[in-house]
């Protein structure tokens, strides 16, 4: 793949990869657009890794999601449930205010729950899909679906 | 599992599916974002050019020092091993035991010592190639984390 090609898939993938990061970051902008930087850079140097058969969103939320994992094992800040629904973000605006129960919510869910919910309801990808870009079974994410969604109704009762 | 059990699940899904079609975040610009992005991806391909080139200046060295080492190091064991036999590589004219010992040993002595040179200059390449590579790595690293 060219360097051309490239900027053209991200063209077209970066508002769908960096509205998912938000949620998976339940809201912290900062956090997500550090994400989506570090992903998109990560895949523009492992271009040589790329198989023209995968598809190149899927990959690219492979590579999301691992430094979304790296970046929590870097991570010591923790951010209680409370302070997630209370407090506002650096940067929020109304759009952040307006989303607020929604990402409080996904804070509640264990990061592999919240991920396979993210991919499956936000991204609409298929179980079997999402299984390849957590590098986990399929059995394991019907799981964690299962879970995030029975947790989801617990802390959204008026939406689900 | 029941009939009301599987309708409620399907209509849970359905308003999950719902709750997330609505998630329509303001992101900003998306033209101002790629050109935010190709700024710092030309940033990256600089530095990756760069340590290439590097990379490549000191593959140069290592080869030619490689070569140079191999023709020396042959020219010198190829010496020691014609020399004859009963003639010591060095003379000390000394009488002290342990350097007339050196002097008969002079030929196994300069062949471990030769021996030696060889395995330090191979440590020295693989160290020195393990070090490019690290350094590579982290350059890179650290500039699409800061760029």
């Amino acid at each position: 793949m060219t360097k051309a090609q490239f900027i053209q898939l991200v063209s077209s993938e970066q508002e769908r990869l960096r509205r998912f990061l938000l949620a998976l970051c339940c809201g912290n902008r900062a956090d997500a657009e550090d994400l989506a930087q570090e992903a998109l850079m990560h895949a523009y140097l492992s271009l040589g890794a790329y198989h023209e058969r995968e598809k190149f969103a899927a990959w690219l939320h492979r590579i999301a999601y691992n430094a979304f994992l790296d970046s929590r094992r870097r991570s010591r800040r923790t951010e209680p449930m409370d302070a997630a629904t209370t407090i506002a973000a650096p940067g929020q605006t109304d759009d952040g205010y307006r989303y607020q129960e929604l990402h409080a919510a996904l804070n509640v869910l264990p990061e592999k729950e919240r991920t396979a919910v993210l991919l499956f309801y936000l991204q609409g990808y298929a179980v079997k899909e999402i299984a390849e870009i957590m590098g986990g079974s399929i059995p394991a994410v019907k799981k964690q679906l299962e879970r995030g969604r029975d947790k989801l109704k617990v802390t959204l009762p008026r939406a689900v | 599992m029941t009939e009301e059990y599987i309708d409620d699940m399907t209509n849970q899904d359905e308003d999950l599916r719902q709750l997330f079609a609505d998630y329509r975040p303001d992101l900003g610009s998306g033209d101002d974002y790629m050109q935010r992005f190709q700024r710092k991806l030309e940033a990256v391909e600089m530095v990756r050019q760069y340590v290439e080139a590097h990379q490549r200046r000191n593959r140069l060295t290592v080869v030619a020092a490689l070569v140079l080492g191999v023709v020396l190091g042959s020219a010198v064991m190829a010496w020691v091993l014609l020399m004859p036999a009963d003639t010591p590589i060095i003379a000390l004219g000394s009488t002290a035991q342990w350097l007339v010992w050196i002097e008969q040993n002079s030929r196994l002595l300069t062949l471990i010592f030769l021996s030696l040179i060889v395995s330090l200059g191979i440590i020295g390449i693989l160290t020195m190639r393990q070090d490019n590579m690290d350094a590579s790595r982290k350059t890179l690293s650290a500039v699409h984390k800061n760029a």
